[in-house]
């Protein structure tokens, strides 16, 4: 009995630790700058108008919808390329298979430097010659697009698949039994019967795995914006605008903390919709691996 | 069977490797040179695209009606005006932009950081040709304009207002300690600071006199030496930080005044505040340090904040040996040029021309910003409304001995960097031998250039 | 007949791993190769790029002699750049994993409220890391901020100065790392609870005590999950870079050095980005970045080779 209580009392406070933190971002965020810098923990007064003043100085609505559109493009993207992959990797048996599960394992850990500085003069440029090259031979006549400013070169590499979710993707399709889909064979159909008729029907939980980690990847993404998108005001998504707005709009912690909030309210919110997805999904990868 | 597909490997390889070989070649060809003057006879509209980094609303309104006189006096010409959210990363998301040929017409960068890259590189078109045609004269400016406008003979920027940095400080505090006039020497500069620091019962500073660390507000190292006469390069141009004597002597300054306060404490201060410089909360402002190193804008942030604050400025002091120095500071401030591969440089030049030289849009600019105006006219406009404390920005810009710092070089001002960090780690005590650590400075700056440049 | 069904499969084969080749050659290996051109090059983006063999490196490690200057001629904070990504790998992945399974096998105790204190752990961990990192420099100012107000109750306590104090800043960072540290603690319960019972029961029989229990079953049945961590943990400790570069700009308030105070922040990813993206060395940026590269893949090998010896897959209990 002891033991549990004791157990219980470590544990609360851990949760508190993890707790505090969010408290203070949402009072902070309803505080007066200068109480901002004291002790008192009650905002007085209320300052709902935080809100109202972080959205007239930046334009927050147009970052909300970069944010947006950079996350649920990559997700779409990611799901539509991955799970074929994951299927050859996971289903099919062919020679070689390890090793080129291997050589997709091995891009997990490259620095994502060695990719963003050649990648980012490729996207500069007044787009690499080859493209238009192949364009141009198969009929669609020549490409010129500048993407660096805009969210392609974040969005288009996401329709190419991404190692992480092939991998969380063949866990699962590995642990679907044989029998399901002997009987799709045994009626005549291949593998993208398969693919249609077992294999997706029951990865639904995986497949939502895969899309909300990727979800989730991109909106919170610094990195990539701040290589990709620094030229383009027009085009920042919120984790930039967010690094922009402390460092250069003199502002208090007050309404930094408001803008943070705008920020993570959809990630808290699909956090809560989607807990056992994620936690499966983590889970997934980290077990079984 | 197993053959074909070794034939398909080899065919992506194959393809693969090809790409990236025309992706180095793509990648290698630069932009072409652009070709500037042209008689623009024509009045067909235009739409220019014109990028600042002001990001606080009413100074993006400031500027938006500062230029209200140029769109009266060229109606077919649109601006088409974009805002630049962040000003530290403005200009080398402007070269990324300029080398992947997405370029404004116009550019207006808060610092002269990048303007010896923009010259040699070819990034900013050399205005000459146009100022030659219009008869446009520099001596318009006050002669530092130069030191940061123009790089290797060719002057690819022009002055937009400018910033000018001197010393604030708080005259009721001046008062109580008994002290009539600003410091006019480095030794009465620490004296002072002493006399004016008011500390807790524990230790702790509640008031500094003066905070003699790197960006508070503004001042660095540089600064301290220029008060010495010290400069980073020699006539060569190769770094001479360990042999130019007022180096080690404003760092020794530094130095004592740091151990004065004890590091800790100071340093605990230093947190409090540094990154309050942009709200009400400065300390300054708040009454918290006497005197401060900062630019002429303070003057109209501190009307704005509304602070509570009686004060009085002055240029920096010099040292006691090089009196001369005294009046003169670090300048350089906004910047306008047009960026290689404009689309449409002729009207682009139309509107440089407008921002450096309009006295009206100048002295609205000023007014609303509370910046120096850059030109003799503008300076002498009676439409300017500057509080008193303002003249000695004004000063300080028009003396002769005044110039940006760090100088321009052909790849930037980062190796400024290497002087701040040596300086950070000397306050704090981790540097034994001051000499040989500027010698070290010297020879990392050189590296640095050359890293840059290049074989 | 066969070979045609065998041609077949590799067609599909092929058809279906198509998005991920040329993903990887297009995305991948193309831009490495790229980059490992450029790092034999003198490349600035505005001219062309000009070849000098071994430079880069030679200026990275400081040996040889470079062209153009000095002999003896190295970046200055090339090294401080590594010593301190190594410091957040070697305080940070241990720290993480301890924290991750200590909290972890706190859970497996009581018998309610398991999945509120897990939702409660998790969610930081999906905080995007851009707010995080200003959360923690908020809640860290040494003197407006809340931890510090706490601190300061202790008596005999001199709250740290966090990310104005070069000895504090990458400690501060460890603090917001744990913060998110929840997607380990979901990882090590799944682990702990994939535990067969019959393994404790056996051991009881014998009379093990506590330690022994964790020491000959918990601990040898969850070396996975902690391979797992050590691997994720030592990948995305090389390039370590958005908590630091926001921590240490809203810190100092400006955006323009990167790494203060006095380069305790400034780890290799920072480096990296501010030769390729300041200061437009990107030949000297591409060089490092395959260093890293190197050094990463070196590391992860190591580990995937030693981990034979103390990692047990299923363990023969199944």
């Amino acid at each position: 009995m002891l033991v549990t209580v004791a157990n219980h009392a470590v544990l609360i406070a851990v949760s508190l630790m993890f707790l505090l933190p969010i408290l203070f971002i949402v009072l902070t965020a309803l505080m007066t700058d200068q109480q901002a810098m004291t002790t008192h923990l009650i905002p007085r007064p209320w300052m709902w108008s935080n809100f109202k003043a972080v959205f007239k100085q930046i334009d927050l609505l147009r970052y909300t919808w970069n944010t947006f559109l950079y996350a649920g493009l990559c997700t779409v993207g990611v799901v539509v390329s991955c799970v074929t992959v994951a299927y050859a990797f996971a289903r099919i048996h062919w020679r070689g298979r390890n090793l080129v599960f291997l050589l997709v394992l091995s891009t997990l850990m490259l620095p994502q430097q060695i990719t963003t500085v050649p990648l980012f003069v490729v996207w500069a440029r007044d787009l690499p010659t080859w493209i238009s090259w192949v364009t141009s031979h198969v009929g669609l006549g020549a490409v010129h697009m500048q993407f660096v400013g805009t969210l392609k070169p974040l969005i288009i590499p996401a329709f190419f698949s991404d190692a992480f979710s092939i991998f969380l993707l063949r866990q699962f399709f590995m642990t679907i039994p044989d029998e399901l889909c002997d009987a799709v064979r045994v009626d005549g159909g291949g593998h993208w019967q398969i693919l249609r008729q077992v294999v997706i029907p029951l990865s639904k939980p995986a497949i939502m795995a895969i899309a909300l980690f990727q979800f989730i990847y991109s909106w919170n993404d610094f990195y990539g914006p701040l290589v990709y998108l620094g030229q383009n005001p027009q085009a920042q998504t919120l984790s930039l605008a967010l690094s922009n707005f402390r460092g250069m709009h003199h502002v208090q912690w007050n309404l930094t903390m408001a803008a943070t909030m705008v920020f993570m309210i959809p990630v808290v919110i699909i956090f809560f919709l989607a807990q056992r997805v994620f936690i499966e999904g983590i889970t997934l990868t980290g077990v079984k691996g | 069977m197993k053959r074909r597909l070794l034939l398909y490997f080899a065919l992506v390889a194959a393809l693969a490797l090809a790409a990236s070989l025309a992706l180095v070649l793509a990648a290698g060809c630069g932009g072409k040179k652009s070709t500037p003057t042209s008689t623009s006879g024509s009045h067909a509209p235009v739409t220019i695209t014109v990028w600042h980094p002001w990001t606080v609303s009413s100074e993006k309104k400031g500027f938006e009606n500062a230029v209200a006189g140029f769109r009266q006096q060229y109606p077919w010409i649109t601006l088409k005006i974009v805002p630049y959210p962040n000003s530290d990363e403005f200009d080398t998301n402007l070269i990324k932009n300029i080398n992947a040929g997405t370029p404004p017409d116009v550019m207006i960068s808060f610092g002269p950081d990048y303007v010896g890259k923009y010259a040699a590189d070819n990034l900013l078109i050399d205005l000459k040709p146009y100022m030659d045609r219009d008869s446009f004269a520099m001596d318009q400016f006050a002669p530092a304009a130069l030191s940061y406008t123009a790089f290797q003979g060719k002057q690819v920027a022009l002055p937009v207002l400018t910033d000018a940095y001197g010393l604030y400080y708080n005259k009721d505090m001046f008062a109580k300690a008994g002290i009539s006039s600003p410091p006019k020497t480095m030794s009465e500069l620490m004296t002072d600071a002493k006399k004016l620091t008011v500390r807790n019962s524990d230790g702790s500073i509640a008031v500094a006199g003066f905070v003699p660390l790197l960006d508070f507000n503004e001042i660095g190292p540089a600064d301290f030496a220029h008060a010495w006469g010290g400069t980073y390069f020699d006539a060569n141009g190769q770094p001479h930080i360990g042999t130019d004597p007022a180096w080690a002597s404003a760092l020794t300054w530094q130095k004592q005044l740091v151990d004065w306060y004890g590091y800790s404490a100071i340093t605990d201060f230093y947190g409090t505040y540094v990154d309050k410089e942009w709200t009400s909360q400065q300390a300054f402002e708040t009454g918290k340090v006497a005197m401060c190193w900062d630019g002429e804008w303070r003057t109209a942030m501190i009307a704005n904040d509304k602070a509570n604050v009686n004060y009085g400025t002055a240029p920096f002091p010099a040292a006691d040996d090089h009196p001369e120095m005294y009046g003169s500071g670090r300048v350089g401030g906004t910047i306008t040029g047009i960026p290689r591969g404009a689309q449409h440089p002729d009207e682009a030049w139309l509107l440089v021309k407008y921002l450096s030289t309009s006295t009206d849009f100048l002295v609205s600019l000023a007014n609303g910003l509370g910046n120096v105006p850059t030109t003799k006219a503008s300076a002498a406009s009676s439409a300017l409304h500057l509080v008193p404390q303002f003249q000695t920005f004004i000063d300080v810009w028009n003396n002769p001995k005044s110039g940006f710092s760090p100088p321009l070089t052909a790849t930037g001002s980062g190796y400024a960097d290497i002087l701040n960090s040596f300086d950070e780690k000397w306050v704090s005590g981790k540097v034994s031998d001051l000499q040989a650590g500027l010698t070290q400075v010297d020879t990392d700056i050189a590296n640095q250039l050359a890293l840059g440049t290049g074989p | 007949m066969r070979r045609r069904s065998a041609r077949r499969k590799y067609g599909i084969v092929l058809l279906m791993l198509s998005p991920w080749i040329i993903g990887f050659l297009a995305f991948t290996l193309g831009p490495m190769l790229l980059s490992l051109f450029w790092s034999f090059t003198h490349y600035d983006m505005s001219s062309s790029a000009t070849w000098i063999g071994l430079d880069n490196y030679k200026f990275m490690f400081g040996i040889g002699h470079i062209k153009g200057m000095a002999t003896g001629a190295h970046d200055p904070y090339y090294w401080t750049s590594v010593r301190n990504t190594l410091w957040i790998i070697a305080f940070g992945v241990p720290l993480r994993v301890l924290f991750a399974m200590v909290t972890a096998m706190l859970l497996t105790r009581p018998k309610r409220g398991v999945n509120t204190y897990r939702t409660l752990f998790f969610m930081p961990s999906m905080a995007p890391r851009v707010a995080a990192a200003l959360v923690f420099v908020f809640l860290l100012n040494p003197t407006t901020g809340p931890v510090n107000h706490l601190l300061n109750l202790i008596p005999g306590v001199h709250a740290p100065g966090w990310f104005y104090d070069p000895r504090w800043s990458k400690p501060a960072l460890l603090v917001l790392g744990l913060w998110g540290v929840g997607d380990a603690i979901v990882i090590y319960l799944a682990g702990l609870l994939n535990v067969p019972r019959e393994l404790y029961e056996a051991i009881s029989i014998e009379g093990a005590s506590a330690w022994q229990r964790f020491r000959n079953v918990t601990l040898p049945m969850i070396t996975p999950v902690i391979f797992f961590t050590l691997i994720m943990g030592i990948i995305d400790g090389f390039q370590y870079f958005d908590q630091a570069y926001i921590a240490g700009n809203a810190a100092s308030g400006q955006n323009a050095v990167l790494g203060r105070p006095q380069n305790s922040l400034l780890f290799y990813g920072l480096w990296l980005y501010q030769q390729a993206f300041r200061f437009f060395h990107l030949g000297y940026a591409s060089a490092m970045a395959w260093v890293l590269f190197i050094a990463t893949m070196t590391c992860t090998v190591v580990l995937l080779v030693t981990s034979k010896r103390w990692v047990h897959y299923g363990g023969g209990f199944q």
